[in-house]
């Protein structure tokens, strides 16, 4: 396929501190590209480079073949069309005013034709649902129309390259959406060859055809969204911990983001074994994992909300069936992890016929068992519960607890005894 | 109604233009009426045969030597500089910015002050040593600062601003220097604020060519300059060579800029406020800043010189009265826009 755009052993500098430092890229004509990395790793540069604000230090810039420092200003933006970030302009010029600006490089000499710019300009602000706003003051409009105005700006360049810059940094949810679906229309409307920088990972993955990662001035990545969108790949470079799933309703990647890696975990080593299930030890769960504790859960069901929560986390699991009572192996992992815990925690989880054993597991522990109480009822195996109930608090270092926050303030203290 | 009301303002314009020079024209010490310095004034305009009896010659070598060509500079130096303020408010997309900040009125002002204290004493083209010696100053102070700021073949449009307050400073403290050991001192503190006394034709047709395609030049880059209000990186990016626009500009407005003030000496304002008056008529695009400025100016100077030239008994240097009055009026209308950007 015949490559549009491209990149070859680019490096780029503002003065000794390089940028952009022997990058690839090569962009084909029709596709929508994504770059997305982390802050300060050359993306808006690169779109910089291409767009000759700054100068390549070495390597070339071929668009359509041609190379780029043989391009005039004028050529070159009839070649590629930028969408910035949402700005502000502090003088008075209708939006009309703004996308005719578009028309700029097709405007001198012989080229002009007053006609055909207003046909283009009119086409452009219907396309993009912005004729109405067209004798309204730029400023006034909202972050969403401005944005749109300067994609009617970038179509009315006609050309067959658009760049966008971050374009919807700045805006609400819905108005980003609204601005990329106008984008990949476009893309596949209008066959423009898209090459967007995004910050919204999961954004660049619905829309895109390919994910460019950059990091640290190269290019780490470079595919389809299912192979960019990696806990492994994208982990390592954000220096987060992450969850990547499946979204069935959207059939794409997505990231759920975590919480940041702290370099010190400061409860390591700990053992803990929560006993929770039905939702109950979500929290607790996720702020053990933070402190670094070294979790253990068990027995949940598969597909509870709790069994979820220890999949994203990767914390240790004994899991069970769904909707069925402990068996006897998992019964038996479950034991295994109460005996080595240092620490057990009893969400305020009620007990019925279906994790009775987990309750029964307990009287194998050696160590401090804490409960959570419970408001509700908390026995529904007519006794069983209560009873088994006793004997640990007779026979068992055994405490009810008000709250999460104590047993997280006692593992803490214990610890550092 | 856009086309409508814009087709009549410049109808209005033009005969505004007409009105205000003829009438700054029969204003004067000597007293010549209104209808006979309109005919004649009309005396010169082929087809027409006014009856001149009854008006002295004086009256005539008055109306048709001294004032009119005198009336005609004042709209010519006074378009000239609204013109070149507006186009450097656009590059430079900062509202302080006025034909003088790059340092061409003091290279202009040392020129003059070296050709005054110095007693020089050559003339050309009918201009005197002064004249020239100013408009040396001036083009030679523009390529002090365009070379200072330039970095490889790009000029950023900070260190522009900057270098050019630098030099701008630097210079005017060697017209101070030279002022103080010099008995010359009156003249170059007169030239330094200005005036349109004793300019003929001479001086009008040796500025008409300048100020002329200096202002059309800048006219025929109206959408360009419309685009660098944006910021020179979308400027770019939309197919303007926003390097070879600045270097243009700054050449041509610096040879206007130069024209002007070596015949006039410098005055001050004009260039800075007036584009700001007409912004808030006609909106930001250049295609109707540019033409209005010009009209603007002219206007705002013949006013200005006619005050000057009758207010009182001697005459007042023009570059005091146009901040005298440009000044207050500038800060009323500030006030109307209530912190709005012009």
């Amino acid at each position: 396929m015949l490559s549009q755009l491209s990149l070859k052993n680019i490096t780029v500098a503002y003065g000794d501190k390089i940028i952009l430092e022997n990058l690839n890229v090569e962009i084909n004509k029709g596709e929508f590209v994504s770059i997305i990395g982390p802050n300060g790793t050359g993306k808006s540069t690169l779109i910089k480079a291409i767009t000759d604000l700054i100068d390549v230090k070495n390597g070339v810039i071929c668009i359509d073949g041609r190379k780029n420092s043989n391009i005039s200003r004028k050529e070159r933006a009839k070649l590629i069309a930028v969408v910035p970030q949402e700005f502000n302009i502090d003088f008075d010029f209708n939006a009309f005013d703004i996308v005719m600006m578009g028309r700029n490089p097709h405007q001198y000499g012989k080229d002009k034709d007053p006609v055909k710019d207003y046909e283009v300009v009119n086409e452009a602000m219907l396309m993009t649902n912005t004729w109405q706003l067209k004798d309204r003051y730029f400023n006034e409009l909202s972050g969403g129309e401005r944005q749109r105005i300067i994609i009617a700006r970038a179509i009315a360049q006609q050309s067959d390259i658009i760049l966008l810059d971050e374009p919807t940094s700045h805006l609400d949810v819905h108005h980003q959406l609204e601005v990329l679906e106008l984008v990949r229309m476009l893309n596949k409307n209008k066959k423009i060859t898209v090459l967007a920088v995004l910050h919204d990972i999961n954004m660049a993955a619905r829309f895109s055809d390919r994910l460019i990662l950059l990091n640290e001035k190269k290019v780490l990545a470079d595919g389809p969204p299912d192979y960019v969108v990696d806990e492994k790949i994208l982990g390592k470079v954000y220096a987060m911990e992450m969850l990547v799933r499946n979204n069935n309703l959207l059939s794409s990647k997505e990231v759920i983001p975590i919480r940041v890696i702290k370099e010190k975990k400061s409860m390591e080593g700990v053992k803990v074994h929560v006993i929770g299930g039905g939702g109950s030890g979500e929290q607790i769960l996720e702020r053990l994992n933070s402190l670094g504790v070294d979790l253990s859960s068990g027995v949940v069901n598969q597909g509870d909300s709790d069994w979820e929560i220890c999949k994203m986390l990767k914390i240790t699991t004994v899991e069970g069936k769904p909707f069925s009572e402990i068996d006897d192996k998992t019964h038996k992992e479950n034991i295994e992890l109460i005996k080595e815990a240092d620490f057990i925690l009893v969400t305020d989880v009620p007990f019925g016929s279906g994790n009775l054993k987990n309750l029964q597991a307990l009287t194998h522990a050696d160590c401090p068992i804490f409960m959570i109480k419970r408001d509700g009822p908390f026995d529904y195996t007519e006794g069983k519960a209560e009873k088994i109930l006793e004997s640990l608090k007779n026979t068992k270092q055994f405490e009810y607890l008000e709250s999460y926050d104590e047993f997280v303030e006692l593992i803490c203290k214990g610890e550092r005894k | 109604m856009e086309r409508f009301t814009e087709k009549h303002l410049w109808k209005i314009a033009a005969l505004l233009v007409v009105v205000v020079v003829v009438t700054a024209t029969t204003i004067g010490v000597a007293e010549i009426s209104f209808f006979d310095t309109i005919k004649i004034l009309l005396d010169h305009i082929p087809s027409f045969d006014p009856d001149l009896e009854g008006i002295r010659a004086s009256s005539r070598t008055i109306v048709w030597s001294i004032r009119l060509p005198r009336v005609l500079l004042a709209l010519l130096v006074g378009g000239g500089l609204a013109v070149c303020g507006a186009s450097y408010q656009g590059i430079f997309k900062n509202p302080m910015a006025d034909p003088f900040i790059l340092g061409v009125s003091s290279g202009a002002a040392l020129g003059a002050t070296i050709g005054i204290v110095f007693h020089f004493s050559f003339g050309f083209l009918g201009l005197d040593s002064v004249s020239i010696m100013a408009f040396i100053g001036a083009i030679a102070a523009l390529f002090l600062v365009y070379n200072i700021s330039r970095v490889g073949n790009k000029v950023p449009v900070n260190t522009l601003l900057l270098s050019g307050i630098a030099i701008g400073q630097f210079l005017s403290a060697l017209v101070s220097l030279l002022m103080i050991f010099s008995d010359q001192l009156n003249r170059v503190l007169f030239w330094t604020m200005g005036s349109f006394n004793a300019k003929s034709w001479t001086q009008l047709l040796v500025v008409l060519p300048y100020v002329g395609f200096g202002a059309v030049f800048i006219y025929l880059q109206h959408r360009e300059l419309d685009i660098m209000l944006l910021g020179e990186d979308t400027a770019a990016q939309l197919g303007v060579d926003t390097e070879k626009l600045k270097r243009h500009m700054l050449v041509v407005t610096a040879v206007v800029t130069a024209a002007a003030v070596s015949v006039t000496g410098i005055i001050g304002f004009v260039g800075l406020i007036i584009p700001h008056i007409v912004r808030i008529v006609t909106g930001p695009k250049h295609r109707r800043l540019i033409p209005y400025s010009f009209i603007g100016g002219g206007i705002f100077m013949i006013f200005c010189d006619t005050l000057a030239r009758t207010l009182a008994s001697q005459e007042i240097p023009v570059g005091i009265i146009t901040s005298l009055f440009g000044g207050p009026f500038f800060i009323y209308l500030l006030k109307q826009k209530k912190g709005r950007a012009i």
